[in-house]
């Protein structure tokens, strides 16, 4: 009974070309992967601070270093001073704050970068 | 290149082609006209397939245009494994099998309209196919799905089980119970013809 040759349907005319437009539209253009990185707020601040950091060791290896040593001993000191002054407790709790947030900044910048290498990536095969 | 809009592939015919393996290498390479060949070479198969699962003209054509875009946008993850078509059929049965769901609700609620949603046809094409794909369009989704594929498509039984993530034997158990309510069908309909 279903061995009855079956009727022959075809696609509507233009259909590839309907396919293929929609094919065109949904292929990523290459975007740079700074942009998509600093489409991140958190991640912008942290590729911030990484590329100066990274433009000072590099053009000036000297001085960072001898601005290094002056922004730890400024906030050494000035630590210790408001350390002396502070319930160990809230000291505790301040440091773990501290420690967490450079934690959640630099975890954001690195998937942002990593998310925007995978696309730019992605963008320059398909191109 | 291009098969004929009637020409139903047969179960043993299901190596790919080196020409389709070289598009299929180029896709994954990004390149849109080697997939451009590849819709061409299945759009029909696709369209027809989409059409006898939710037998709406419109509804086949948005299916078949989306399995062909997930297609395109999943060709990195395609590791060829199966063949491209094989592919292909799972992504559009799936989308099909979701869209049965939403039409059954629509259909319950529409006045049926006559001549809007029938296909083109070869001239060829007569009462008993026709018939025989109405009471088809009757049957649950998976049912359907698994005849469809069996008799039109002609896949084996193991590929549409991996089609639709399913037991070979409960594909089978589907096939058996859509056979038996189409045969009844069948029968009902030759009651009341020859009643009149």
């Amino acid at each position: 009974m279903l061995r009855a040759k079956p009727e022959a349907i075809r696609a509507p005319a233009g259909f590839t070309d309907r396919v293929m437009a929609r094919v065109t539209a949904a292929d990523p253009r290459p975007v740079p992967a700074w942009l998509l990185a600093a489409s991140d707020p958190v991640a912008a601040v942290g590729l911030t601070i990484a590329l100066v950091l990274a433009l000072l060791g590099s053009w000036w290896p000297e001085r960072l270093l001898g601005g290094a040593a002056l922004v730890e001993a400024w906030l050494w000191n000035g630590a210790t001073d408001i350390a002396r002054d502070l319930d160990p407790a809230i000291l505790l709790t301040l440091v773990a704050m501290g420690g967490l947030l450079v934690l959640f900044v630099a975890w954001r910048t690195w998937r942002a970068t990593e998310r925007a290498l995978v696309l730019a990536l992605a963008g320059r095969r398909r191109s | 290149m291009k098969p004929e809009p009637g020409d139903v592939p047969s179960k043993a015919r299901v190596e790919t082609s080196p020409e389709e393996r070289d598009w299929i290498a180029r896709c994954r390479a990004g390149d849109s006209r080697a997939y451009r060949a590849l819709v061409e070479r299945y759009q029909d198969r696709a369209y027809a397939l989409a059409y006898r699962m939710v037998r709406s003209r419109s509804d086949a054509e948005e299916i078949a245009q989306d399995a062909f875009i997930r297609a395109w946008r999943g060709m990195a993850e395609f590791r060829g494994e199966a063949s491209f078509m094989t592919w292909l059929y799972r992504i559009l049965v799936r989308l099909a099998l979701d869209r049965s769901e939403v039409l059954k609700t629509r259909r319950a609620r529409e006045v049926p309209v006559d001549g809007g949603e029938e296909p083109s046809t070869t001239p060829s094409d007569a009462g008993l196919s026709r018939r025989m794909d109405q009471l088809l369009g009757e049957l649950p989704p998976l049912q359907r799905a698994a005849l469809t594929l069996f008799y039109y498509e002609d896949r084996p039984v193991a590929e549409i089980a991996r089609m639709l993530d399913l037991p070979e034997n409960t594909v089978k158990t589907h096939m058996s119970r859509g056979r038996a309510a189409l045969r009844e069908a069948y029968e009902r309909d030759e009651r009341v013809i020859r009643g009149r």
